[in-house]
């Protein structure tokens, strides 16, 4: 069993990366907050099995699990289509060759970070999938077989996946006039 | 542990008897193979059992059994750690009832037993999964032939290890959808034996509190279905409504595994449709059987509601159970 | 997907065999076109983790909260501590027979449920079976002890 400041300790060191992934896949700070709370109640109630010589980081892979499931299972629900419909790109279709000046200033403003909140505000308007993905490997730095096991997608899924997204996200800066 | 695994230990106690076991034939039909390791021998036995539990995040668990059979169907099952520590749950089979009486807990669990014939457990693995056959190593001192079952994606799903001679199960693993290791289950001693009729009696304390084997104690809604057959050793553990009502889940576990059983009015499971592929139920409706985190997750209809069965049985077990809630 | 991207992908998240990484590097030292791709999925790498949403601080605060009551409650975690208690040495043999003899004790002392009185969430939880099968298993090295 895990010691009492164990599950304490858990919420500071993963609370924000959780977080970060359920308002990836709900856009609000309400649904976030509830699903992030039913997913670590979960694992608060588990507590008990948990075997100690683990690492927290896969009891945490554990919790984005459940979280994920979970916001599927209302997605779904509210949707009544499944999430595991191949969805398409996200809708923009820009030729490949942008002008290499169009580029270079995205860069600029990007590498002097100035469009934090732009990048977000082109997140949010990614597919579900992409959004998941770029917020685990990019934002909280997972390795491919840790996002691949938490999705629930083969390997080969989440790297054409990552970078598809990567791919919209950058169309999407292009799109929304972020060169100035 | 599974009946059909402690069904081995019948012949093999007779043939400790007998002559040397008989030289190993050719490589026998898979099928054929798969039905004769499924099904029941003839005479009485004790054996004892081992069964391993494996999951990512922990170490592995195992706990033990004495089984003792009669040729009739009758069954005793003890549950212990290890052979030498007292019997901590006792399991009776007899005739078309089942009981658990777990002392500790001063409480006893009833149900009926749903018994399926060695061709039809067969024709619902053979529906399910490839089978081949290999050579296997040996197993209690007996040469093994080893029955592999894939799913259509070719990863192995149930490995068997059959004994040449009489075709008896004597060992089985079960895997979970992404290949690891779920469960081993193996005959660690056996022995023929006539095991005494009073065996397969429970004489339980007056006024033991008796529940359900395959129902929740706890607050039901009206109307909802129960499955008649849920995998040995699990017990529903939990019970609760979501969505205003809608929906009702029961939770079952046996200690190291755990699934759910979901059920909502209307016509969609709550969560919406698995996507995977399209499975055969018993009473000829449709299921869809898929993926779901390390497990598996099967959906389907029966009697006006949805149903949703997920977590880390195998997939056969959760048809098994659909079966069981289907058939009026 | 282009074979540029896919190789700037592999490249990018530390994916590449060492070989084929010398070569892409060469690239890119060469190309300026395909290092500034790579430059911009730094950057906008740099961005999203600049500008995720943090955990707001009285969902932190409530986690921590429950986190503290839950491994204070007794029902489960006393006896779990009493079981780590009886040292590794032991096994489960005597512990699971001392923890089913605690958890009688505990059906009778008949602790309230959660959600008992709340129909509303017509919950349900059988702790002392929950616990007891738990107990049931003991560690195991895994192994499988047939011979070949």
């Amino acid at each position: 069993m895990l010691e009492r400041d164990a599950l304490e300790r858990f919420v500071d060191e993963f609370g924000d990366h959780a977080y970060s992934f359920a308002f990836s896949l709900c856009g609000n700070e309400d649904d976030a907050k509830e699903l992030v709370q039913k997913a670590f109640v979960k694992i608060f109630d588990k507590a008990a099995s948990y075997d100690a010589s683990q690492s927290l980081e896969s009891w945490y892979m554990t919790v984005l699990k459940n979280l994920f499931l979970d916001w599927k299972r209302s997605w779904d629900r509210k949707h009544k289509v499944s999430l595991d419909e191949p969805t398409d790109y996200d809708g923009l279709t820009v030729a490949d060759s942008v002008p290499d000046e169009r580029e270079e200033a995205l860069l600029d403003r990007l590498e002097r970070a100035e469009e934090v909140r732009n990048v977000h505000r082109a997140l949010s308007r990614l597919t579900k999938e992409s959004r998941a993905v770029l917020t685990m490997i990019d934002v909280n730095g997972m390795g491919y077989e840790d996002a691949a096991r938490a999705l629930g997608w083969p390997l080969g899924t989440v790297r054409s996946r990552v970078s598809r997204a990567r791919a919209s996200l950058r169309t999407r800066l292009l799109a929304m006039g972020v060169t100035a | 542990m599974k009946a059909e695994l402690f069904l081995a230990a019948l012949l093999l106690a007779t043939i400790a008897s007998l002559s040397a076991p008989a030289a190993a034939r050719e490589r026998p039909d898979a099928a054929e193979l798969l039905v004769a390791a499924l099904s029941s021998p003839a005479t009485g036995y004790e054996a004892q059992g081992r069964i391993q539990s494996f999951a990512p995040g922990r170490k592995p668990r195992a706990l033990g059994m004495t089984v003792y059979f009669l040729p009739d169907g009758r069954l005793r099952r003890e549950v212990r750690a290890s052979p030498r520590k007292p019997a901590e749950q006792v399991y009776i089979e007899d005739g078309g009832r089942r009981e658990l009486y777990w002392p500790a807990l001063a409480t006893a669990w009833k149900g009926t037993v749903t018994h399926e014939s060695a061709a039809d457990r067969a024709a619902r693995l053979l529906a399910l999964y490839s089978v081949s056959v290999s050579t296997g190593g040996r197993v209690v001192k007996r040469a093994t032939w080893r029955l592999d079952l894939r799913g259509p994606d070719g990863v192995l799903r149930r490995a068997y290890w059959v004994d040449r001679a009489e075709g008896l199960l004597l060992k089985c693993e079960e895997y979970r959808p992404d290949g690891s290791l779920l469960r081993r289950e193996r005959l660690t001693a056996l022995g023929a034996a006539r095991p005494d009729q009073g065996l397969f009696r429970l004489d339980l304390p007056p006024d033991t509190p008796v529940a359900s084997l395959t129902a929740p104690r706890g607050a039901a809604v009206p109307g909802a279905g129960f499955p008649r057959w849920i995998p040995d050793g699990f017990l529903a553990l939990e019970s609760r409504t979501e969505d205003s009502g809608r929906s009702y889940v029961v939770g079952y576990g046996d200690g190291v595994e755990t699934f759910e059983l979901r059920q909502t009015l209307g016509a969609k499971p709550d969560g919406g449709e698995t996507s995977g592929r399209t499975v055969r139920l018993k009473n000829g409706g449709r299921g869809v059987l898929g993926r779901e985190a390390d497990g598996s997750r099967l959906t389907f209809q029966a009697g006006g509601r949805a149903y949703a069965i997920s977590g880390e049985i195998p997939e056969d077990e959760m048809m098994r159970v659909a079966d069981s809630l289907a058939t009026p | 997907m282009t074979d540029d991207e896919e190789k700037l992908t592999d490249y990018f998240d530390g994916r590449m065999a060492p070989a084929e990484k010398a070569a892409f590097e060469a690239r890119l030292a060469a190309e300026p076109a395909l290092e500034r791709r790579l430059r911009l999925l730094r950057a906008m790498r740099a961005s999203l983790k600049a500008g995720a949403p943090a955990m707001p601080a009285d969902l932190k605060a409530s986690l921590k909260r429950q986190a503290r009551e839950r491994a204070s409650r007794p029902r489960v975690s006393w006896l779990e501590s009493l079981r780590a208690a009886l040292g590794p040495g032991l096994g489960c043999g005597v512990g699971a027979a001392f923890v089913a003899a605690l958890l009688a004790v505990a059906v009778k002392l008949a602790l309230p449920r959660r959600h008992a009185a709340d129909p509303a969430a017509a919950e349900w939880k059988d702790d002392a079976a929950a616990a007891g099968l738990k107990g049931l298993w003991i560690d195991d090295d895994g192994r499988d002890s047939d011979e070949g």
